[in-house]
């Protein structure tokens, strides 16, 4: 169990930044997730902590301690990899000991963790398989109890549900979940998708580009989004994108007027500002008859359809296509936005404050 | 909780430290510089001798700097101080022989034994084993015992002094080989994608030729490789089998030098120009050669 | 999806397609000599004087060969040149490969090199390391003498000779297995180093544990293949040391090929190869279901 303090971190590769200067700081049994698209570099920080990738510069301690320069072995971390990475010609009981044999634990210390390990992740049944026939859902768990068998400082996994089929995904992610509150151990998981970090992660570092682009809860980052990336990378469906301005005292998204009230706070903070954006999700845009909400003055194209359980509509404004809720009932419906969860977006992505009135969160 | 293996064991700083630790780790660089000396030293002492003047030859110590002279090659090419051997004509001959018959040997050998391979390690079917155990044992007559029967066989087919008759030769010698080989490298490559393919409806004959073969390129590398060699240096059978036409380039050498005795000068040029061709193969298969063996789906990670 | 194809092979039609040419080429090249060998094994037959006829004489000569004591000490001599040549060049050679898995600069080129001694023509080989061995000039010798050692009779003293060729076999072979190892080396997923890594694997225990038993499959193959060749072992012999001294450097290879082309009993020559070959085959027997027990555990 340990603390994990990333400090100035950077690597790169010829002249690519893949991890550019990022500082972090994990506190001892979180669970964190590194989101964010291919390439944003963190399948390359957690290779650092894990000891696989050199960095050119920057410093990561355990507890305090420096572990930059040691071997992998010696910072007394787990993994489990993106592809399989189970002993073919060993048992599944044989890849579970062999980190444990590996550091010459005798051989009662080695059976009491294997029985321990597979009670946990109920591999009882597999435990003189071999990984050769198995699916990739048992592979993975085998993985996981080889990785927590010596009871690490630190968990670290590279997307390892990306082979699994889909149905099996959240059982398995609820297992980890669980496992990991039990143990305590800090850990750190990889991904791309956005859905798994929210329901994994005590905390999310979301990443671009070799940068940290937002780090906080589930909360924060999707009802509190510093950034327009973060904005539309958290939240399915994503984030609507509407180009806004301050126009004759009125707000304009995408040129189409933003009528009724309750617009004051955006337009006192689209005075004087060009470029900016107004990111509102789906969720949040209703089609319905007048519910005393800001509505758009038209759209064309208003299509209803069916999405799973949900009733959505798509429109357009101009060429571009959003997307919102269909809560209408016959009658004359209007497209109505509900300010008080929307963001503005300057010229450079960072999100404005609304007035304080005018943001409202309930959780 | 276990703090303390963090202080544990520590890279290359630490190690540096320690003198037999350091040692310890320049052994492996000794060892291999010395392999090196003793892999290229004979071969350069092969090509520093072949231009060596007879009196330079049996000096001590040995001569490293001297005039070099080129009677050994001229002996070899029937050329100059040469020409009057009876190996001056046909020389340019024995060297289309020996380079149509081993790329044909080496071609044929190479395909069969891929093919059998792979159904070796695909099907375990009935007589498998003896199959194979058979295959292997063509390759464990001493050439010195049958040369006798090759020779009766080929004259009553018709075969002898043949360039197919050679050809012939040069694909059994090199088919067990071959078999075994690539078998062992179709078991490397996991069934997975073959699997994936026929259950999408694709034929397993297209899940070899365009899924499984990219995967054992080396092992097709490795194994041309060791049968040009085996085909190009063939001379026990060669030389019993093709008396003119179909003469072969080692064949065609060793008749040119038993006249007076071993010259060694002509020796080691004959070896030095044998190795060409072969050496210029490696090379255009270095890249294969050093493929290893699977892509597979684990696959090569980053 | 159901696939695009007109004509398609079931497996079965795949198994003898893949494997028939391969069958009839083997069996029409090697059927003739084969039987020959055997039946002639059964004569007394030269063919020198083949319109003297044949003469059916059971297991003379057989007897005649298990019987004389110098023969088995030829096998013997010659089971130790075949234990320790393949040894050398296996132990090397796995060394060797352990040191090429990793990307350096120039790695290819210098591959290409090490594998130059294979190369060459066995005959040229065996005259050259005549050359190399020769205790008045050889170069071999002026290499000893730097390090402080008196000239070496090498191909004049029978422990000496076999040193010597095995020097000499060596040197040929080893890159056959430094190929072979290789490939096998280079097969192994990286991702499966970086797990040994993580878990706490010293070079050593991962060498050992993993790699090995990993590559082990390719590496019995190649085990099996050099010893098979080693036991035909003829070239050298013959450049080196015809034998000698005395003839006491006569593998049973040599001496067949001596009974074969010297003195022309072609019959007794056949008795003795198909004595090797029982050899050869026992052992071959040995490895072969070793091999087999490997590969079914490393492929799980």
């Amino acid at each position: 169990m340990a603390s994990i303090t990333i400090d100035q971190l950077r690597v790169s590769f010829g002249d690519f930044r893949a991890v550019d200067d990022i500082a972090l700081e994990i506190e001892d049994g979180a669970f964190v997730v590194f989101l964010g698209p291919s390439g944003c570099g963190k399948t390359t920080t957690l290779r650092c902590i894990a000891g696989l990738q050199e960095a050119d510069s920057g410093s990561i301690r355990f507890n305090g301690e420096e572990i930059l320069g040691l071997s992998p072995s010696a910072r007394n971390v787990a993994m489990v990899f993106q592809s399989v990475s189970l002993y073919p010609h060993l048992t599944v009981a044989g890849n579970i000991a062999f980190p444990l044999k590996a550091r010459g634990e005798p051989r009662e210390v080695v059976r009491r963790q294997l029985d321990w390990v597979a009670e946990i992740l109920d591999l009882g049944a597999i435990m003189k398989k071999r990984p050769g026939g198995l699916p990739p859902g048992a592979l993975q768990r085998v993985a996981l109890a080889r990785a927590i068998v010596r009871k690490p400082n630190v968990l670290l996994l590279d997307e390892p549900l990306s082979a699994v089929d889909e149905q099996f995904r959240e059982n398995m992610r609820w297992e980890l979940g669980h496992i990991q509150r039990e143990l305590g151990v800090t850990t750190i998981y990889v991904t791309h998708d956005q859905r798994e970090a929210m329901a994994l992660a005590d905390r999310i570092v979301l990443m671009r580009d070799g940068r940290i682009e937002q780090f906080g809860d589930a909360d924060d980052l999707y009802f509190r989004p510093r950034t327009a990336f973060t904005g539309y990378f958290i939240g399915s469906p994503s984030m609507n994108f509407f180009a806004a301005e301050l126009r004759d005292d009125r707000v304009l998204l995408e040129g189409t007027a933003l009528g009724g009230s309750g617009t004051e706070g955006l337009k006192h903070a689209l005075a004087g500002r060009e470029g900016c954006r107004l990111g509102i999700r789906p969720q949040n845009m209703v089609l319905s008859e007048a519910d005393g909400l800001p509505h758009l003055a038209e759209a064309s194209e208003v299509l209803p359809f069916q999405q799973g359980t949900e009733r959505l509509f798509s429109f357009k404004l101009g060429e571009r296509v959003f997307l919102g809720q269909d809560r209408s009932a016959g009658g004359t419906p209007e497209i109505g936005l509900d300010l008080s969860r929307a963001f503005l977006f300057d010229a450079q992505d960072q999100r404005i404050d609304l007035a304080p009135s005018a943001q409202e969160v309930a959780s | 909780m276990p703090r303390d293996d963090l202080s544990g064991a520590r890279t290359i700083g630490a190690a540096a430290n320690d003198p037999i630790k350091r040692a310890l780790h320049f052994l492996p660089i000794v060892l291999l510089l010395l392999y090196s000396f003793y892999n290229m030293g004979p071969i350069f002492w092969l090509m520093i001798s072949s231009i060596k003047d007879r009196q330079d030859l049996f000096t001590f110590p040995p001569t490293l700097i001297f005039e070099p002279t080129w009677a050994g090659y001229q002996a070899v090419f029937g050329v100059g101080e040469g020409a009057g051997a009876a190996s001056a004509i046909g020389l340019v001959d024995a060297l289309i022989n020996s380079v149509v018959i081993s790329i044909s040997g080496t071609v044929i050998a190479v395909i069969l034994g891929t093919l059998a391979g792979y159904a070796c390690s695909r099907f375990a079917f009935p007589g498998r084993n003896d199959f194979l155990f058979f295959v292997l044992s063509t390759r464990m007559l001493p050439p010195v015992a049958v040369l006798v029967f090759y020779h009766m066989m080929f004259s009553e087919v018709g075969l002898a002094d043949t360039r197919i008759g050679l050809i012939l030769i040069a694909t059994f010698i090199n088919v067990g080989l071959a078999t075994w080989i690539m078998k062992g490298f179709f078991d490397g490559v996991s069934t997975d994608i073959e699997r994936i393919a026929i259950n999408c409806g694709y034929s397993r004959f297209y899940a070899f030729r365009r899924l499984v073969i990219p995967q054992v390129l080396g092992g097709i590398a490795a194994t041309s490789g060791f049968c040009f060699i085996f085909a190009w240096n063939e001379f026990a059978f060669a030389s019993i089998i093709s008396t003119t036409q179909a003469k072969t380039l080692p064949v065609k050498i060793a008749s040119a030098m038993g006249a007076t005795g071993i010259e060694w000068t002509q020796i080691c040029a004959a070896g030095t120009v044998l190795i060409v061709p072969v050496v210029i193969l490696f090379y255009f298969l270095r890249h294969y050669l050093l493929m290893g063996m699977t892509f597979g789906v684990l696959g090569r990670a980053r | 999806m159901t696939g695009r194809r007109r004509f398609e092979l079931s497996d079965r039609a795949i198994i003898w397609l893949f494997l028939v040419p391969c069958l009839v080429l083997l069996i029409g090249m090697v059927g003739y000599p084969f039987v020959s060998l055997i039946i002639l094994s059964f004569y007394r037959f030269s063919i020198l004087r083949s319109d003297a006829g044949r003469e059916y004489i059971g297991l003379e000569n057989y007897d005649f060969l298990l019987g004389d004591p110098e023969l088995w000490e030829r096998f013997i001599f010659t089971g130790q040149f075949v234990i320790i040549s393949v040894a050398c060049q296996f132990l090397i050679g796995i060394f060797v490969a352990y040191y090429l898995q990793k990307n350096f600069r120039g790695r290819d080129i210098i591959f290409t090199a090490l594998m130059m001694p294979m190369m060459v023509c066995p005959i040229v080989v065996g005259f050259l390391w005549r050359y190399m061995f020769n205790s008045e000039w050889g170069v071999v010798n002026y290499l000893a003498t730097l390090f402080g050692s008196d000239k070496i009779d090498w191909l004049g003293i029978t422990d000496n000779a076999l040193v010597a060729v095995v020097i000499a076999d060596t040197w040929m072979w080893t890159p056959f297995i430094i190929l072979l190892a290789t490939a096998a080396f280079r097969g192994i997923p990286k991702v499966i180093y970086e797990a040994a890594d993580i878990d706490g694997a010293s070079a050593f225990y991962r060498f050992t544990r993993i790699t090995l038993p990993l590559a082990a499959p390719i590496l019995f193959i190649a085990l099996l293949l050099r010893m098979i060749d080693s036991f035909k072992q003829y070239d050298l012999f013959f450049a080196m040391t015809g034998g000698g001294p005395g003839s006491t450097t006569q593998t049973v290879s040599f001496t067949l090929g001596k009974i074969a082309f010297s003195y022309f009993y072609t019959g007794e020559a056949s008795a003795l190869a198909v004595i090797l070959l029982l050899i050869i085959i026992g052992l071959s027997l040995v490895l072969v279901r070793y091999l087999n027990l490997l590969s079914t555990k490393a492929r799980g």
